[in-house]
């Protein structure tokens, strides 16, 4: 065997053995898969096949999915590049007497895993993608198949754009501007084609679009969704076109890295020196986050402060250099989604549970998780709920905003009143609380270091299962006791907000006694 | 005054400090001596109050969870943590009002001591290894704590950093702070330490004070106990 089939065979053996070794890990993998299992099988009940909503739905969502990712992955290549080998990679095999050829094609083996790792939540989608669509459990696992590929190939484009690039502005320019016009190409063809459709109303129009033949050509996400709807549908041909491309697009960027640029260990050296950085900081207790490259400092000094809430005005300092606006790049498209979601599905209370849903995703994005793997916080001399208090204060602002900008369109589209819409906006905001509650909750069991990915699986889990109970409460009310559907969503907002609360005293010692450690 | 009172500190079946005491005075310098991987920062982490641990920790005398224990207690961590989009002086200002203290001068006293006062305006993204080190040092010490512990401080420190860091601990000594250093590096702590501890496997293997009269050196002492030689 040779010695990188060694490599990569042990460490997938170790991987497995250091899990049953660890029984905290074990027993985390096992609630995560029961709540796989258990979000099949309460999918499984009450579907009626005969209202199921056409496929060319599900297939036009894989496709904007797939081509999210692709593209979002994919423009790192203009910042650090994206890594697919470690440090300890770089430092034992680049040095030793490999061929880089054969390092790349190990390097894009030991990646497959870990995109196929990153796409577990989307067997928690099977709930509602059954119910609407009636795709199965093996449809969703070909999809998640599909999304790995697409983060894969995303890596590989992130790669070769940062190889061609580094160290160029001139490049960075030429490459972007390449790039972003190829995007913004098949966007415009896309509203052309959405423009002169024949169709009752948009979203048949959309759909007619978003089956357009040109759009396979989308880099990725074109292809791998052809390919992910003939395994689901059993058309063997674009199951073999999918494939085809797939291996024909891995084959062109092998080649364009590893012949046009043969010396390419100097770039994977740089983006993997990045990423161990950010790895080894987030294991030492350094806060990591993805800073502009231009920082503008400004005014100096925190000004104002005292205590716990000198936490939140740091954020604020740092919002502003970090130039983190209430309304970011993903609210705007998590916000978009809903809105478009609601709008195609004539359900503004589907559109609702749809925002709380993307809202899961995006939550354990804020400062305050950066907060949490630095040290300063625990040592802090204040009582340890006031300092969560003040260390989630900047969320206020940020879910509101959101919640605004993604319900306020809901009042032109359903004519609906401006109470339910305030319902909207609170229960969505309130929600995000109680998420993060959840998150800190998870912090408190596990601190800062345990497996990501069996992590994410439970957090996704228990956020399903906190927001039950507010829903049980509006469901009660709406069918039971015929409130109007404004009071329902309040009375939701109101009982998550008591479990939010409940949840953040639970987890307040998570700033006191923390197993804050780099281990 | 820090005192360490039967300390035992597991991860699962793992034991990183096995049933650890000892006691630092005010106005002392103990150093903390060990192997990689001999339990030193695990113990560091206790006393700082960011691990769970058995036993008992006081801060001149209060339980180190406590409030006031913490208002009293200085931690530079062994690999230096700082914001990103903070810039130096703001770092010392947030400590400052963290710990609701007022700047009486010493945010710049210490960056001056430590070559950081010309950086005051940069940010933590765009400071040299060194140069977080020593920021990671003002910031454990702006707000002039009574008991100060470092984990392995002069990694990565140029040698005016050094001397100066040497100098604090002189000075943190004769104002009666409570200093406990973690090291590896024994001879960079040889000529001022009233106490040392050897660590080995998570537990004190040996205990010395400068004061003892032994014929072998600390130096010494440490490569018998941890190559394999006896308890001492």
């Amino acid at each position: 065997m040779s010695a990188l089939l060694y490599l990569l065979s042990h460490k997938a053996k170790n991987r497995v053995k250091e899990i049953f070794h660890r029984p905290a890990e074990l027993v985390l993998l096992l609630v995560g898969v029961a709540l796989v299992v258990f979000v099949i099988f309460s999918g499984n009940m009450d579907v009626n096949p005969g209202s199921f909503r056409p496929r060319a739905e599900l297939y036009a969502i894989i496709f904007a999915l797939y081509a999210l990712v692709f593209v979002l992955t994919a423009k790192n290549g203009f910042v650090n590049g994206a890594s697919m080998f470690s440090m300890a990679d770089v430092n034992l095999l680049f040095t030793g007497p490999n061929l880089s050829k054969t390092l790349l094609s190990y390097g894009l083996f030991s990646q497959m895993g870990r995109s196929l790792m990153l796409g577990v939540f989307i067997l928690y989608q099977y709930s509602w993608v059954h119910n609407q669509y009636g795709a199965t459990v093996a449809d969703l696992f070909v999809i998640l198949v599909g999304y790995a590929m697409t983060v894969f190939l995303g890596q590989m484009a992130a790669m070769l754009l940062y190889s061609f690039t580094s160290g160029s502005d001139e490049k960075v320019r030429i490459a972007k501007g390449v790039f972003y016009g190829i995007i913004a190409a098949f966007v415009l063809y896309f509203v052309y084609l959405v423009a002169r459709a024949s169709g009752d109303n948009i979203l048949s129009r959309v759909l007619i679009a978003a089956a357009s033949p040109v759009l396979h050509f989308f880099p990725a996400a074109g292809f791998l969704r052809l390919g992910v709807v003939g395994v689901m549908e059993g058309n063997v041909v674009r199951i073999a076109i999918g494939l085809g491309c797939f291996v024909g697009s891995l084959i062109l960027y092998y080649v364009l890295v590893s012949v046009l640029n043969m010396d390419y260990y100097e770039d994977v050296l740089k983006a993997t020196e990045v990423s161990f950085s950010a790895i080894t900081a987030r294991k030492e207790g350094k806060a990591q986050e993805m800073t502009p490259r231009n920082v503008k400092v400004g005014k100096t000094g925190l000004g104002k402060g005292w205590g716990a809430s000198a936490i939140a005005q740091k954020h604020n300092v740092e919002n502003r250099r970090g130039k983190v606006l209430l309304l970011d790049l993903a609210s705007v498209i998590m916000a978009v989604v809903t809105i478009a979601f609601a709008f195609f599905i004539k359900e503004m209370i589907a559109g609702f549970a749809m925002s709380i849903y993307l809202l899961i995703m995006t939550i354990g994005g804020g400062r305050w998780s950066k907060e949490l793997t630095l040290p300063y916080v625990y040592l802090m001399p204040e009582p340890p709920f006031k300092k969560l208090l003040f260390m989630l204060k900047e969320q206020v602002p940020v879910l509101l905003t959101q919640s605004v900008v993604t319900f306020i369109p809901f009042y032109f589209i359903f004519r609906c009143d401006w109470l339910t819409i305030i319902g909207f906006i609170l229960g969505r905001t309130v929600a995000g609380f109680l998420f993060i509650g959840v998150d800190l909750l998870l912090h408190r069991w596990f601190g800062v270091g345990g497996n990501k990915a069996l992590l994410i699986m439970l957090y996704f889990g228990l956020c399903m299962i906190a927001a039950v109970p507010g829903i049980v409460v509006a469901v009660v009310l709406y069918q039971i006791v015929f409130l109007p559907l404004a009071f329902c969503v309040l009375a939701m907002a109101l009982f998550d907000l008591l479990l939010a609360l409940l949840l953040l005293f639970f987890s307040r010692n998570v700033l006191s006694v923390s197993e804050f450690n780099n281990k | 005054m820090l005192q360490v009172n039967h300390v035992t500190k597991k991860y699962g079946k793992l034991i990183a400090n096995r049933d650890i005491s000892f006691q630092i005075g005010d106005g002392e310098i103990a150093v903390l001596l060990g192997p990689n991987g001999a339990g030193k920062s695990t113990i560091i982490k206790c006393i700082a109050g960011l691990l769970r641990f058995d036993g008992e920790i006081l801060i001149d005398s209060l339980g180190n969870k406590t409030l006031n224990a913490k208002h009293r207690l200085g931690y530079v961590p062994e690999m230096p943590a700082v914001y990103d989009m903070l810039t130096v002086g703001e770092h010392l200002e947030f400590m400052l009002r963290a710990y609701k203290m007022e700047d009486d001068g010493t945010a710049d006293r210490l960056l001056e001591r430590f070559e950081l006062l010309d950086k005051k305006d940069k940010l933590g993204k765009e400071l040299s290894k060194g140069m977080l080190q020593k920021l990671s040092i003002c910031c454990a010490l702006v707000h002039r704590p009574s008991v100060i512990i470092f984990d392995e401080p002069m990694v990565g420190l140029d040698p005016h950093a050094i001397k100066q860091l040497k100098e604090v601990f002189l000075e943190l000594r004769q104002n009666g702070a409570t200093v406990l250093i973690s090291t590896h590096m024994i001879d960079s702590v040889e000529a001022y330490w009233d106490k040392a501890y050897i660590m080995k496997d998570g537990a004190f293997v040996a205990e010395r004070s400068a004061s003892d009269t032994s014929e072998i050196s600390l130096e010494d002492l440490f490569f018998a106990l941890t190559e394999g030689g006896e308890d001492a």
